[in-house]
């Protein structure tokens, strides 16, 4: 999933934030924030709009039509 | 009344005022509703929900800052904080507590109810230090954008 993440990165900068959190590598930090949002398998993807609110929750390796899909429902 | 009496009373009104007071020491000030605080006040804001801001240079951020903090430069505060809820504690922090004053008058000049400053700044903190970008906001809400988190692993 991460060259289909990265290229999501790249087609979207400036109009999305797309963050990848390493549940293996990123500390207590990412450990919160999947505790927070739920996560307890990898890949999730989770969908935030501007105001905070949590618009889409993805599991799995899914097509990257359906992450699309979630990402325009941010706008 | 004659003397005696007042100066037992007196010294009875001493010794229970006394008493008043070193047990309000001993269960400690309550937190104010903004100011400055030291690090056990900075854990239980967090704990309690409060953001945690690292006012500091991205540098600084990524070489050592205090577990969920997000980053956001003093000098770019005011874009950055345009859409934040104005009602929700905000904690700052920076090296040794002067950028984070700055921050924390601006805030408050801008409508935050509550603001706290970590008066010593990352300087005297207790804990450990987390490394690296920030992976985002400690709570759910952000308003950097939509954003997607892509939680992966190496495995």
């Amino acid at each position: 999933m991460k060259p289909v993440v990265d290229g999501l990165k790249k087609k979207y900068s400036g109009t999305y934030d797309i963050r990848v959190l390493n549940t293996s590598t990123g500390g207590a930090d990412v450990e919160r924030l999947a505790s927070q949002y739920g996560v307890q398998y990898v890949p999730t993807f989770i969908f935030v709009d501007s105001a905070g609110n949590q618009s889409g929750f993805v599991v799995g390796e899914v097509p990257v039509s359906t992450l699309e899909r979630e990402l325009s429902k941010l706008d | 009344m004659d003397w005696r009496s007042i100066i037992k009373r007196a010294t009875l009104a001493l010794m229970v005022a006394g008493t008043l007071l070193s047990l309000s020491a001993c269960t400690g000030d309550p937190v104010p509703a903004s100011g400055n605080v030291g690090n056990v006040e900075l854990r239980d804001l967090v704990q309690g929900g409060a953001r945690l801001v690292d006012v500091r240079t991205t540098a600084e951020f990524q070489a050592g800052h205090i577990s969920g903090a997000e980053n956001v430069p003093v000098d770019g505060i005011a874009e950055a904080v345009a859409g934040w809820d104005k009602s929700k504690p905000v904690v700052v922090y920076c090296q040794t507590g002067s950028r984070s004053l700055n921050a924390m008058g601006y805030l408050t000049g801008q409508g935050f109810e509550h603001v706290y400053n970590l008066e010593q700044g990352l300087a005297a903190w207790d804990g450990e230090l987390a490394e690296g970008e920030a992976s985002g906001p400690a709570s759910p809400a952000s308003n950097d954008g939509p954003t997607m988190y892509a939680f992966m692993s190496d495995g």
